[in-house]
């Protein structure tokens, strides 16, 4: 979702979607974020951009961002906020 | 197949408008800004044979809900009715133009595309550029770059003659990204839109077959992105199922829309 958007979702009726829209909104790091959160909205994973591993090669990122969403589609969590560079499995490809 | 009355011409109207909405006001934080964001059309009229409209047709037989992909040396003709230096050579993102058969009847054939093309508005040399190093980086750009364009074909098949022509950047704030030789900017422009007049289709087509429009431009986005097989959801939506199900709730936050072009 864009970040714009949530400004108003913070201030829905919905006190639930309110609560979701601010835990986003105030761990958001510029510009492209990816968070889990428990389903009472507790942070589980907080994974931005600017940290995921710095892989020099654009296709072992684009590699990662679909297995993060794979997964998210799974209803799974994969968390790679603690790789090195060194530490970074094989990926498929 | 489907053959176009060649000899038939058509009237295409450009309309540019200027950027109404910036989160950094780069258009216009310099004179040098204000005159090279000051858009308008290359030409505001352009007269087109009706074979130039083979770009958006397939190559071979195709059923309603096909997609296939479109040469974009013969698409990026029509954008430079908008200004000279269309190119499908984008620096970043996803490349490419597609069409899908959107609806068929005995007499009609209506066609969807989306193009992803930007806009070199001036160029100069890169005074930071050393030899050796990256050649893109020798000249710096100042780029437009919309989101994307949507368009709509709609063929006679009897007669072959176009109906109705359409191509436009859709009309969300923001839809345009900006670059003035390496600083850029999310901006709005309300329309910027190609169309032809005047349309000579029937109002009330009896499609033989048919997909809606919005399942036609979901075929397309997933030839430019592998992510649009996710079902995304709204917050709301999401939240609730979050709940119900007890599994955690996986959200991505972008300064921009991932689904374009247009950051």
């Amino acid at each position: 979702m864009l970040l714009r958007d949530l400004s108003e979702l913070v201030n829905s009726d919905a006190a639930r979607v309110s609560l979701f829209a601010k835990t986003l909104k105030d761990h958001f790091v510029y510009p492209v974020d990816i968070q889990v959160l428990s389903p009472e909205a507790e942070m589980i994973i907080h994974q931005p951009d600017s940290k995921l591993p710095d892989s020099k090669l654009r296709d072992d990122r684009v590699q990662r961002y679909l297995m993060l969403l794979t997964a998210a589609a799974n209803g799974e969590v994969i968390d790679f906020s603690s790789e090195t560079e060194e530490s970074m499995p094989e990926l498929e490809t | 197949m489907i053959n176009l009355n060649n000899s038939a011409s058509l009237e295409v109207h450009a309309h540019w408008d200027p950027i109404a909405d910036a989160t950094y006001n780069l258009h216009k934080d310099s004179p040098e800004n204000i005159a090279l964001f000051d858009l308008s059309p290359n030409e505001p009229v352009r007269e087109y044979k009706g074979d130039a409209f083979n770009a958006f047709l397939p190559a071979s037989t195709v059923t309603v809900g096909d997609v296939w992909e479109l040469d974009l040396g013969s698409v990026i003709p029509f954008l430079s009715q908008f200004h000279l230096g269309a190119t499908g050579k984008l620096r970043h993102g996803q490349k490419g133009a597609f069409a899908c058969l959107r609806a068929l009847s005995p007499d009609y054939a209506d066609i969807t595309f989306r193009i992803h093309a930007e806009f070199t508005l001036a160029t100069r040399p890169n005074p930071d550029w050393k030899p050796g190093s990256d050649r893109r980086r020798q000249v710096d750009l100042a780029r437009f770059i919309p989101s994307q364009y949507a368009g709509r074909l709609l063929i006679n098949l009897k007669t072959g003659d176009i109906c109705d022509f359409s191509l436009a950047l859709p009309p969300r704030n923001s839809n345009v990204d900006i670059n003035d030789f390496g600083y850029a900017d999310m901006v709005f422009v309300p329309r910027m839109e190609l169309l032809a007049t005047p349309t000579k289709a029937s109002d009330d087509i009896k499609w033989r077959d048919v997909i809606a429009a919005k399942e036609a431009r979901s075929r397309l986005e997933l030839k430019f992105y592998k992510f649009a097989e996710i079902n995304w959801l709204p917050l709301e939506v999401a939240v609730a199922e979050a709940e119900a199900t007890q599994r955690p709730l996986h959200a991505v936050l972008t300064w921009g829309a991932l689904d374009d072009e247009s950051c």
